[in-house]
Order: structure tokens, then C-alpha cells, then sequence
């Protein structure tokens, strides 16, 4: 599925990750495998470090930490928001969902719009198709999209299959209304849902509700420790999934925009591991340094979180005071697979913040 | 490929020392035989006989040899 939505910019995007920092180095004990084989994974894969809330840090406090960190920085003022949308595929509570807790954490006004979207991996590139919808078709001229992720609370620490490459983080992207028709954002979706159980958590939900069976241990034909209430991936089958799809995919929308895939400036894409976006990079014939690998050995794969995560760190030098044209390329459970067209920049904000943990959702400045 | 470059690809995948792997080989044997060394098996068949693997298909792998029958372009 192709759309095209114009007279949208992105205007800033802030995001934050844990400050506590988990290294691979000291996690390699917990899995059932040699030390040399944890580390020969970690140097292909880039597992070296992630951050990970503590437990009292909920999806809506990352984001609503960020929120205040925005209104301290005037980037926005929270008694002007008028709509935002919050995409996670972990809820604070079952009811009511993450943008009301948001909306008491931030108090909003109560004018507002806002929206909860279930969404795993490509969630950045569907909020920003939802997001710039609704702005398109409203009075207002600016909406919030939310992206945040607890991911890693799904993992076992034992299953050296999905631990390693979680993290945690959240991001605001701000988008407005613009009066040029040039801003313009091509989208690209496609969904096997035939294909879903390659990544699933199978348990938990309405169809193998979570219950003292489905919470046991137990060794998987890869020789992982794990129980139904994880996640889990088929790592080959996701894997080539990824290698037939997305080129295509790609391919498919610089056509269907009628862009020329060398004019493109960067290649932002969901972070899940170094070496399959190394292939990636080498499939779509782009040199690596136009598309990043980075953010997975830093921070973790922190799910529709890593996108935005990506720009703040790898563009924060540049995209203050020049625009790009992108590609953002996203992919995951479902299986999914999303792109978009961008010119970013130039962007009024492209900040990268640390959460204190302990669920606080007011920014402190530090002492000087 | 010869039967000697096979092996020499497939030691390559393990991250183990040139000449270590035989066809008769048992892969539970292996302790190298991991998830990563299956996945650059897959990236190798894909690059070098452009096939797709299936994840069953590997995990009913029994022998080294049973890996060396698959590395062939398709009939």
C-alpha cells in the first residue's frame, strides 16, 4: 500500500533512553552457551552495551519525562498541545491505555486529541502516516508523535536469542503544518501476517491467556531457555524475510514517488542488529556510512523507538542546520515491513537525553 | 565447489580452525554448530548457490554431510 501525505514536516524530535547501562560483557554468565560463543555472537551481532528501565520506569514515564524536558527547553509548551499519539507494544495498564496515563503525568489540557496505537518495529514510520493524517485533516498545526518502548520487559534473561539486542527508549517527534507542497512524505506498507509466528510472544494474550504453565521454563531446539511468555524470534526465517523485502520495497516507493534512490541522503532504518543491516546496506547498494548500524551496540533495539534514535544520534551534528532526503525502512513482527520518503531538516531540536530512572516524569536540570 | 571447499566454507561459518570438520561429523558434536554459525549458512547459501533456506530444514540438519548435500545450486 502506497500514500502520500504533503504539506507535513517533521519540526524537531527529542528521545531518551535509561541512564543505567547494561554491558554484554557482564551478561554472557546468564546464557547456556560457551563465553567464546556468546562473544563471537556479540562481535557479528554489535551486542556491546543497552540500557534498560528499572522496574519502576513505565513506557509513559520515559515519555512524559521527555515532555517536560521539551516544555523546560520551550520547545513546546504543554497547555498548547492539542493532539499527540502514542505508539508502544507495552501498555502501562491493560485499560486505560498509555496516552491518557500521558495525558494525567503531562496534565495536558483537556481539549486535546490523542490516541493509543498498538505497533511493534515499523511503528515510528506508521505513527508518522496516522500522525501526519489527522494534522493534514485538523484545525490545529502541530500533533506529537509519541514512540515508546519497554521491550526488553519481555525478555528472559537466560535466552541469549532476543536479551542481548533489547533496549529501552522513547522519543517526541514533533510534526507541523506547512504551507509548501514540496514537504512531502511517500509511504510504502506491507504485512504477511501468514508469517507471524517467526516473531511472537505466544502467551499472555486472549488466545493463551498467562497462566503458571505458560510462565515455565523450558529449553528450545536452539538450546535457549525460555517460556511462553516471551518473545521469540526465529532468527533465520526473520532474517530472510528482512534480505527479500525490504530492497523491493525500497525500490517500490522511490519508483512509486518518482525519486531517484542516489538522491537519497540517508538510509534511516530500525536498528536490530549490526549484521543484518550490514547485509541490508550491501543488498540496497549503499555505503554504510549513508546507512548507520550503530544504534543496537549503544543502546539496544528499543522497537519503534529506534528510528528517531537513530537521527537524534547519528544527525544531531547536522540536521540543526541543513535538510536530507531519507528513506526510513522499518520491519518486524507480523511480519511488517514500512518505508518512507522524507526531507528532514532542518530541524529546530535534535536532543538525546538520559532518564534517571525511579519513574520520574519531571526533568531536572543538573547543577552547574 | 569441491567437497574440500564446502568444508573449508562451512569451518568458515563455525569461526573454527581449517581442515577440524568432517562429513561424518555428528552436528550435536559441534559445539560451534550455533544460531550464528546456521545464519551465515544461510547468508552462504543465498550469496553462493542464491537458495533459500528454511529454518526447518536446518534444524533437521543431523551431519556435517547432510549440510554438504544442500550446498548445490538447484536443480
Amino acid at each position: 500500500m502506497n500514500a502520500t501525505i504533503s504539506g507535513i514536516k517533521i519540526r524537531g524530535i527529542c528521545a531518551a533512553v535509561p541512564s543505567a547501562i547494561y554491558k554484554f560483557e557482564d551478561e554472557l554468565k546468564n546464557f547456556p552457551f560457551s563465553e567464546k560463543s556468546s562473544r563471537r555472537l556479540a562481535r557479528v551481532m554489535g551486542f556491546n552495551e543497552h540500557r534498560i528501565t528499572d522496574k519502576g520506569t513505565t513506557p509513559c514515564d520515559l515519555a512524559s519525562y521527555i515532555i517536560d524536558y521539551m516544555e523546560y527547553k520551550r520547545y513546546i509548551s504543554k497547555k498548547c498541545v492539542k493532539a499527540y499519539i502514542v505508539v508502544a507494544q507495552m501498555a502501562d495498564h491493560p485499560v486505560p491505555g498509555n496516552s491518557k496515563v500521558i495525558h494525567g503525568q503531562c496534565l495536558f489540557q483537556h481539549d486535546v486529541f490523542c490516541l493509543d496505537i498498538y505497533e511493534n518495529c515499523i511503528g515510528f514510520i506508521t505513527g508518522l502516516y496516522i500522525a501526519s493524517g489527522i494534522l493534514k485533516n485538523s484545525s490545529f498545526d502541530e500533533i506529537l508523535l509519541i514512540t515508546t518502548d519497554a521491550g526488553s520487559c519481555y525478555a528472559n534473561k537466560s535466552d541469549r536469542n532476543i536479551y542481548p539486542l533489547c533496549g529501552d527508549a522513547a522519543a517526541v517527534t514533533v510534526l507541523k503544518k506547512t504551507d509548501n507542497q514540496d514537504d512531502i512524505l511517500h509511504f510504502a506498507f506491507k504485512f504477511q501476517g501468514e508469517n507471524r509466528d517467526a516473531l511472537i510472544t505466544p502467551a499472555g494474550g486472549m488466545r493463551l491467556p498467562h497462566s503458571a504453565e505458560t510462565a515455565k521454563i523450558f529449553k528450545d531446539k536452539m538450546g535457549n531457555f525460555r517460556c511462553l511468555d516471551n518473545l521469540h524470534m526465529d532468527g533465520t526465517a526473520v532474517f530472510q524475510f528482512v534480505m527479500k523485502e525490504v530492497p523491493p520495497l525500497i525500490d517500490e516507493l522511490c519508483n512509486y514517488a518518482q525519486i531517484d534512490k542516489k538522491s537519497i541522503d540517508y538510509y534511516l532504518s530500525h536498528q536490530p542488529n549490526r549484521f543484518m543491516l550490514q547485509k541490508l546496506s550491501q543488498l540496497i547498494n549503499v555505503p554504510q556510512e549513508k546507512f548507520f548500524n550503530n544504534i543496537v551496540e549503544h543502546f539496544g533495539n528499543s522497537s519503534c523507538v529506534t528510528i528517531p534514535l537513530n537521527i537524534v544520534y547519528n544527525l544531531n551534528n547536522i540536521i540543526k542546520e541543513d535538510s536530507f532526503s531519507v528513506c526510513y525502512s522499518a520491519f518486524g513482527a507480523g511480519l511488517s515491513l514500512a518505508s518512507c520518503l522524507d526531507t528532514l531538516g532542518p530541524l529546530d531540536f535534535c536532543d538525546l537525553i538520559e532518564h534517571p530512572g525511579n519513574g520520574s516524569t519531571i526533568y531536572k536540570p543538573k547543577e552547574v | 565447489m569441491n567437497t574440500h571447499e564446502k568444508l573449508a566454507a562451512l569451518e568458515e561459518c563455525m569461526d573454527i580452525e581449517p581442515g577440524s570438520l568432517q562429513p561424518d561429523m555428528k552436528l550435536e558434536d559441534i559445539e560451534e554448530w550455533d544460531s550464528l554459525a546456521a545464519l551465515s549458512y544461510v547468508v552462504l547459501m543465498g550469496d553462493e548457490f542464491k537458495k533459500t533456506v528454511r529454518a526447518t530444514q536446518i534444524r533437521d540438519f543431523k551431519t556435517v554431510q547432510d549440510i554438504l548435500d544442500t550446498m548445490k545450486p538447484d536443480e
